[in-house]
């Protein structure tokens, strides 16, 4: 393998850093933009849809 | 058998102890927050059907990479240099690509919570029970417990066993308490964690050991080439082991439990991307362990399992180092929980509630799956301590499910006309039944073979199987069409 070979791979270690770090950290930050989303949605918005998936749950595997 | 780790536990300190703990009561808080949002079984197993993207991001890359990658890849880059990259990591991104576009947008359309289910749809009962059974094999969180095994007795000194206990022991009562939600919240701080540290250790190695070209002068410029010293068939299995990601149980749950179709294709291809970044650093950090032993620096008197370890602990200062450790419980625990709740759900809800022929109310599920999960974790820890290497236990894992799996689900999504339930249910219990029979086999007759490092049956290895399984499962299909064919005549 020649020496400039070498370098890319180099560069594609850093690159894979820069990925793997930072780039999970950007991912963590959408996550969490996501929660206060979801948190600042009006309450009974929330308790709503929780509500209808309970009761589609349900409906679905038949309670006994 | 060599001593794991009595360097690592010289670098560790106090304050490496302290983060780490902080970490596992993190994890502990997060499934008692998530408990509070279960009310039924679809909560509890599916997250409501409302994982977003990022999340499914995060708990799609820390569940699918757990510690038979990250412990297992730079084993096997410390042995086959950067072909550990080239030839076992990098096929499996052409199949994560195929399931974010082509099968993701076909498993949405289905009614089906689980792999078994979707079999059941396509091809019947019988079918779904083989892929329960197969599903179970694959999803029982052996390699991720026998990880933290080795993590333990590296780090404490602790009998691995004990460590493996307490490890999945914590997994599984966040798990019990929050479902797949806690899975998937935990699941992301996990994954930040996991990547983070990854990244950080490799900076570290750059700045103390160099780069790629420092390496090859050390190394010899073998341990560069992408293919490495491995034989075609050795090729020939990483690349149909590589096809998991078609068929994998956890994919599956996660498309299920997506939002929409758009946050499952976005997910997976994000974490496409971040799976190549972190198998690219993982197989440098094999390579820099490699360099360590040959200059001497470590002494290479340790299982080679845990040359990353011996590397961090080497590399990473005090409390980076604590970090680094809550990072590999991370990728461990964050697989233990979601396998360990498919396994779960394989027991309960594809296998006791279709042979019973009656549908279990939402509480007697919940209760029910979550005995399960508690005893599949049993069952893993039993079977932890049966391989020698991680790999090898990856590779039988995958085999079972492939063989069994991945014939009729291909054909089930892509061919809808040829899914006769006779050829489906051959070809599953073919394929379960050969690749059974075969590793019990060379289990049984076979020795191990010190140069090839897996049991051997004359000229034949053990990881070999999937090249007689799969063509096997693939004929009982053709045989099951033909005899469905003939008998509607």
């Amino acid at each position: 393998m020649v020496l400039e070979e070498e370098c890319q791979v180099t560069f594609a270690t850093w690159l894979a850093l820069l990925v793997a770090g930072p780039g999970s950290l950007v991912v963590l930050a959408w996550f969490l933009r996501d929660v206060m989303r979801m948190r600042s949605r009006p309450p009974d918005q929330t308790e709503r849809s929780a509500e209808t998936t309970a009761r589609t749950s349900s409906d679905r595997n038949g309670d006994e | 058998m060599p001593q794991s780790g009595t360097g690592m536990a010289e670098h560790w300190t106090a304050l490496d102890s302290a983060i780490l703990v902080v970490y596992l009561l993190g994890m502990l808080v997060i499934g008692w927050i998530a408990l509070r949002r279960i009310r039924v079984f679809e909560d509890w197993f599916l997250a409501g059907r409302g994982l977003t993207t990022p999340i499914l991001v995060a708990t799609l890359v820390s569940t699918y990479y757990g510690l038979d990658v990250t412990l297992g890849s730079s084993e096997l880059s410390f042995y086959e240099g950067v072909s550990a990259f080239f030839v076992y990591s990098a096929p499996f991104y052409l199949f994560y690509a195929a399931c974010a576009l082509l099968v993701a947008p076909r498993l949405k359309r289905l009614t089906a919570s689980t792999l078994p289910e979707a079999m059941v749809g396509f091809y019947g009962p019988s079918a779904g029970r083989a892929a329960a059974l197969a599903s179970f094999f694959y999803s029982a969180p052996i390699l991720s417990v026998t990880g933290m095994g080795l993590i333990g007795e590296a780090v404490f000194g602790w009998n691995p066993v004990l460590c493996a206990a307490v490890g999945a022991g914590l997994a599984l009562i966040y798990t019990l308490m929050g479902g797949l939600l806690a899975d998937a919240l935990t699941d992301t701080v996990q994954f930040a964690i996991m990547c983070v540290t990854i990244a950080i250790a490799t900076a570290f190695a750059l700045h103390q050991v160099g780069g790629h070209a420092v390496l090859a002068e050390r190394l010899g410029a073998e341990m560069l080439s992408p293919r490495g010293s491995l034989a075609l068939s050795d090729l020939l299995v990483y690349f149909l082991i590589a096809a998991s990601p078609l068929i994998e149980p956890a994919f599956y749950q996660r498309i299920f439990a997506g939002t929409s179709l758009r946050a499952v294709r976005t997910a997976l291809l994000i974490g496409l991307v971040i799976w190549a970044a972190y198998d690219w650093l993982v197989v440098y950090l094999g390579l820099v362990g490699q360099d360590f032993v040959a200059s001497g620096r470590l002494s290479g008197d340790f299982d080679n399992s845990a040359i990353l370890l011996q590397v961090c602990a080497e590399l990473l200062p005090t409390g980076l180092l604590g970090l680094f450790i809550a990072g590999l419980f991370a990728s461990a625990m964050s697989t233990v929980d979601s396998y360990t709740l498919i396994a779960a759900g394989n027991i309960v809800y594809d296998g006791v509630q279709p042979m019973l022929k009656r549908k279990f109310s939402d509480r007697a599920l919940l209760r029910a799956t979550r005995w399960a999960a508690a005893g599949t974790l049993g069952v893993a820890l039993l079977l932890a301590l049966r391989f020698d290497r991680l790999r090898d236990a990856w590779i039988f894992m995958a085999t079972i499910l492939i063989s069994t799996v991945l014939v009729p689900m291909v054909i089930g999504l892509f061919a809808p006309r040829l899914a006769r339930p006779r050829a489906g249910t051959w070809s599953a219990w073919t394929g379960f039944g050969c690749a059974v029979a075969l590793f019990l086999l060379v289990e049984t007759f076979g020795v191990w073979d010190a140069e090839e490092e897996t049991r051997v049956l004359g000229s034949w290895q053990r990881e070999y199987a999937i090249l007689i399984t799969l063509p096997a499962s693939a004929l009982a299909f053709t045989a099951g069409a033909w005899s469905s064919k003939r008998s509607a005549k």
